[in-house]
């Protein structure tokens, strides 16, 4: 038993043992294994539980930790991220609160960890039955945004009942073309519950259906906690005609590791916004500037050269007809950047994001009269 | 680069302890004592009291220096360090016919069964900023020696609280009767007692269970005893001014005074005073004048917390009555339940301040999307 009693007390020695010093005794700790039983038998279904207070802020991953430190033991290998980053200051910090009060190891990689508690998104790296995931959850009310009497939001789930959300979906595609959630979309557990999966990015959301590890979420502020176990159905609210869409920006890939598989937040550069240029337009670039081939030649390399080689005779040329993205590139410091794409799939302009307004205008108009008819070399 | 980007995030962390920590030592003045703070800083101690709940001035006062007198992150630490302590027992239902008072007034009646005792207070110490030479001030604020000026055996509260026994011919005016028994007597009052063969239920605990709307007064009493001060009379005050609020109510009495705290002794079981505590309590009256509410008698709001907070103590009878009255109607109960708690409210505003670069990049995206669909006119 990890108890505290402050010296004096009548009632001391009641409790058993208690010598450790901690942030969380242990009956409260048991309360809270309680209600994550409860929260996995019930897929998606909020188990509200009596949530203490943590020395963190509430809303700085108290719910989170309450749930790491009923788990955790000194066996455990924790891994601690904040946006998915280990280095960031609120991960460093409740990592060190947990690993001091567990007495258990800190690991970064996700293959070697027993227990990963998130902010905001789920790991890369596919975890394992193995493993557990742990999801700090700021608000965990996916009907919040439609209905605000909590009486209200206790009939829908129980009654399975969410016709107002679909009709906000609905709406929200009529009013502004596209479905405008970001981060926390609602999804259906196991076909039953509509859960917030925190803000979690789009991008993650896939992630969750079936996957082989357990995932908790925990709301310390709401006082809630909600699962969803292995191999469970998790769908993204959506309609059979207006398909399910994550974060995407044609043609960007990280610019450390050239990854065009992952999630890519963006960054600010001193000239201005930029995306992280894709890996193979960087190599291309790269030919290019070595002068090893023209910029064309190196241009074609990654574009009509696999298109050709894979038979492919819509795409790879930029001709009246043709399916192919368009991409602005301003080149600094050897490295690419993509100012502004079009998705020839979708007709869809996007990244208009360069340093001035100007600028962009120039980039568009290029684009726009490339598109309109043939140019070689294009640049 | 921002410092959500920062490496090492450790370090930086650990950088920033060392600097709040060295600011401290490196400040020319005395180290405040905890005796300081709980004698002259009673009404602050109080407050992180309340907010925290948690009834250690010793406790509140630490907490109180350590958060350099930010009163609502002392309440934060008091918080967590309840949670570090397993929970062994609850006391016996404390009567607040036992309240020793130190001060009792009441707006509804001039002259009151029991009277009036103004004692301590600063309300009507005239609101003018003493400008008396530094030096000067100290020697006047200097201890006096008066038997009754420091403590009286309790060790634990108030250095200025006065409450030897008081008597006026046979009355004693430190236990004057309740307002609310001359009320009945008059039957003025609605009558919200259970009958005699009701179940008297045990508290709600909200810090076990959460208070959701629809649950019993005892948890709303309880989180309007907890309650921020400043959210608490902010809501208090906006509901006051709403067209279904005709009049103010009026205060039947505002008490401050001393209560005898008994668990059950763990042997014999029976009921033993462990402690006392300080605390205000309000019975407040309020009109009936909505057309089902009987309109021949008056009503009653409850309001008790810890320590000195009248301020605190009267907003929260006022809501007591405003949610009873309510019944569900409005948001209101689910307002007092949810919202007013400000470790919550404050905690959800200061995670505002950590990293949300994916989520942001999420909404940067769907800005793109809507754009991108109107270009098309895929905006219908």
């Amino acid at each position: 038993m990890t108890t505290t009693l402050r010296p004096g007390t009548a009632l001391r020695g009641l409790a058993g043992d208690a010598e450790t010093t901690g942030i969380f005794d242990e009956l409260s700790r048991r309360e809270v294994r309680r209600a994550v039983l409860t929260a996995v038998a019930v897929p998606g279904y909020q188990v509200p539980f009596g949530s203490r207070e943590m020395p963190v802020a509430r809303g700085w991953g108290s719910g989170g930790l309450q749930v790491t430190l009923a788990l955790v033991g000194p066996e455990d290998r924790l891994k601690v991220i904040d946006q998915g980053e280990d280095a960031g200051v609120n991960a460093a910090n409740l990592r060190r609160l947990v690993c001091g009060q567990a007495g258990c190891d800190e690991v970064t990689d996700t293959r070697e960890a027993t227990l990963v508690q998130s902010r905001h998104r789920i790991p890369e790296t596919p975890m394992t039955e193995e493993q557990v995931l742990v999801l700090q959850v700021p608000v965990p009310e996916p009907l919040r945004g439609v209905v605000s009497d909590m009486r209200e939001q206790r009939r829908m789930h129980a009654e399975a009942d969410y016709a107002k959300m679909w009709v906000s979906l609905y709406e929200d595609i009529v009013r502004n073309g596209v479905v405008t959630r970001s981060a926390g979309y609602p999804c259906l557990v196991n076909g039953r519950y509509v859960i917030s999966p925190t803000p979690i990015p789009r991008f993650d959301v896939p992630k969750l259906d079936h996957s082989a590890h357990l995932t908790l979420f925990g709301a310390g502020r709401e006082k809630r906690i909600y699962a969803v176990p292995p191999h469970t159905l998790v769908e993204p609210l959506t309609f059979e005609d207006v398909p399910f869409e994550v974060e995407h920006t044609s043609g960007a890939a990280c610019r450390h590791c050239g990854s065009a598989g992952t999630y890519l937040v963006e960054e600010p550069a001193r000239d201005g916004t930029i995306y992280l240029p894709a890996a193979m337009l960087a190599a291309a670039m790269r030919l290019a500037a070595d002068g090893l081939v023209p910029l064309h030649r190196a241009v074609a390399l990654v574009t009509s050269g696999p298109a050709r080689v894979a038979g492919l005779t819509d795409r790879g040329r930029l001709v009246p007809g043709a399916r192919a993205d368009l991409v602005a590139v301003t080149v600094a410091g050897g490295w690419p950047t993509v100012r502004l794409s079009h998705c020839a799939l979708t007709r869809r302009w996007s990244g208009i994001v360069a340093a001035t307004p100007a600028l962009a205008d120039e980039i568009a108009e290029t684009l726009r009269a490339a598109a309109g008819e043939p140019v070689t070399p294009w640049r | 680069m921002g410092f959500s980007n920062a490496r090492g995030g450790t370090e930086a962390i650990l950088a920033a302890e060392r600097l709040v920590r060295s600011s401290g030592e490196e400040a020319g003045s005395d180290r405040i004592g905890l005796a300081q703070l709980i004698e002259r800083m009673g009404l602050a101690v109080d407050r992180v009291m309340g907010e925290g709940g948690l009834w250690s001035p010793e406790l509140a006062a630490r907490a109180l220096r350590r958060a350099e007198g930010d009163v609502m992150e002392a309440a934060q630490l008091l918080r967590a360090h309840r949670s570090s302590i397993p929970r062994l027992a609850y006391s016996e239902v404390a009567s607040t016919d036992e309240l020793r008072v130190i001060r009792r007034i009441s707006s509804a009646f001039r002259n009151p069964p029991g009277r009036q005792l103004l004692g301590r207070t600063t309300d009507y110490v005239g609101r003018l900023l003493d400008l008396m030479p530094e030096d000067a001030d100290a020697a006047e604020d200097a201890p006096h020696d008066h038997a009754h000026e420091h403590g009286h055996g309790h060790g634990h509260g108030h250095g200025h609280v006065h409450d030897e026994p008081v008597t006026t011919g046979d009355q004693d005016l430190r236990h004057p009767p309740r307002l609310i028994g001359l009320l009945r007597e008059m039957d003025m009052v609605v009558e919200r007692r259970p009958g005699a063969d009701a179940e008297d239920p045990e508290p709600f605990d909200i810090t076990r269970v959460p208070a959701r709307p629809g649950a019993p007064r005892s948890a709303v009493l309880a989180a309007l005893a907890r309650a921020e001060t400043g959210a608490l009379v902010n809501l208090w005050y906006a509901y006051t001014f709403s067209t279904v609020k005709h009049g103010h109510e009026i205060p039947g009495e505002v008490r401050h005074g001393w209560l005898p705290v008994k668990v059950a002794h763990p042997v014999t079981g029976r009921p033993v005073t462990v402690t006392e505590i300080r605390v205000t309590e309000v019975e407040t009256i309020d009109d009936l004048d909505r057309p089902e509410e009987d309109r021949s008698r008056l009503d009653l709001g409850y309001g008790l917390c810890f320590g000195h907070n009248e301020r605190k103590a009267i907003a929260m009878a006022g809501l007591d009555l405003l949610v009873h009255r309510d019944g569900g109607r409005t948001e209101l109960e689910q307002r007092v339940l949810i919202t007013l708690d400000g470790i919550e409210a404050c905690g959800f505003l200061e995670h505002l301040k950590l990293p949300h670069y994916v989520d942001f990049r999420s909404l940067l995206d769907r800005k793109r999307a809507v754009r991108g669909s109107s270009a098309d006119g895929g905006a219908r």
